[in-house]
């Protein structure tokens, strides 16, 4: 049961990877990651709104509001940290049930073995 | 056994892809003149190699958009920055190209650059952009799509001449485009892309 358990963990994980892969790939090519800029905005509801409306002057240039630059050129979205994160549990369970103990029926086995080791022999006794 | 070797060799390859994926970065380079992969290359007919990275903005905000209160012009500036990180190998009487589209931009077609309602693609807004500086106080100020789009690259942008050279620009929006909206109509998050495209030119 253990063992399935496990099993099936690993197997969760490492599609999980494979599907946190396949959504990054498939951003990178229609963001065109590098090639492209995204230009945002936002519109609030009049229920969300904390100023009031404004009102330029028809006589004179409208109001002007300079927001800061946008972001630096980043290397990518956060899509790559969760896939290390899933990438190095499986590796961890890997590396876990690489180095576990035999199973139970190899125990039995081995403890067979050692028993027939530590039976004193014949050979040898004066 | 087999069915976790099989496993592990799958992780592994997935690992390595992840990596190539996530080193990518938002920048233009002479294999990838609308990619991210640093890479260099050879211009044909010239010696030795060229290798430059173009870094450009991973996003710009606009911010809030403000409804207005007449028809009135009611500008948003937002400011951004193209900068050549890299350029080396460049031959003589030679520079880095870089041109700039909307999206969905066509030759001879639409010249504006938008950002659409990302529930309702029909609500959307278009914007100008400049490669340079500019603010209200800006006289005589042309935007780089003011004329008819003619190359599938776009508008040109800036030419690159030497490492470190910077474009500063702004892109302007006129948010009289909201004056007798019904608010609840457009309230919402708005995105659209401008698509790069560089390349090494002759001089003129």
């Amino acid at each position: 049961m253990k063992s399935s358990f496990g099993k099936y963990l690993f197997l969760l994980l490492a599609g999980l990877v494979l599907i946190l892969l396949t959504v990054s790939l498939t951003a990178a090519a229609q963001s065109g990651h590098g090639g492209t800029t995204q230009v945002i905005a936002h519109i609030r509801m009049p229920s969300e709104a904390q100023s009031e409306e404004p009102s330029p002057e028809s006589s004179t240039p409208a109001s002007s509001d300079t927001e800061p630059s946008g972001q630096p050129a980043q290397t990518g979205e956060d899509s790559p940290i969760f896939i290390y994160i899933a990438a190095l549990a499986s590796l961890i369970l890997i590396l876990i049930f690489g180095t576990r103990k035999k199973l139970p029926n190899d125990r039995r086995q081995n403890n067979g073995k050692e028993k027939k080791k530590d039976s004193p022999s014949a050979e040898g006794c004066l | 056994m087999k069915f976790k070797k099989i496993i592990t060799i799958s992780l592994a390859a997935a690992m390595a892809m992840t990596a190539t994926v996530s080193a990518a970065a938002a920048e233009l380079t002479e294999q990838n003149p609308t990619g991210n992969t640093e890479v260099t290359a050879h211009i044909n007919g010239s010696a030795g190699n060229v290798s430059y990275i173009i870094t450009i903005p991973d996003v710009v905000d606009f911010g809030e958009l403000v409804q207005p209160s007449n028809n009135d012009n009611f500008y948003k500036y937002v400011d951004y920055e193209v900068k050549a990180t890299k350029l080396e190998g460049l031959p003589d009487l030679h520079h880095i190209g870089v041109y700039v589209k909307d999206q969905n931009a066509v030759v001879k077609g639409d010249t504006d650059f938008y950002i659409t309602n990302k529930n309702d693609p029909s609500i959307k807004f278009k914007y100008d952009v400049f490669h340079r500086p500019i603010d209200d106080t800006t006289q005589y100020t042309i935007s780089i799509n003011s004329d008819t789009m003619t190359g599938t690259a776009g508008y040109k942008l800036y030419d690159f001449f030497y490492e470190g050279d910077t474009l500063d620009g702004t892109l302007r929006l006129n948010q009289n485009q909201l004056y007798g909206r019904n608010i609840t109509d457009i309230a919402g998050e708005y995105s659209g892309y401008m698509v790069f495209f560089s390349t090494v030119e002759e001089n003129p």
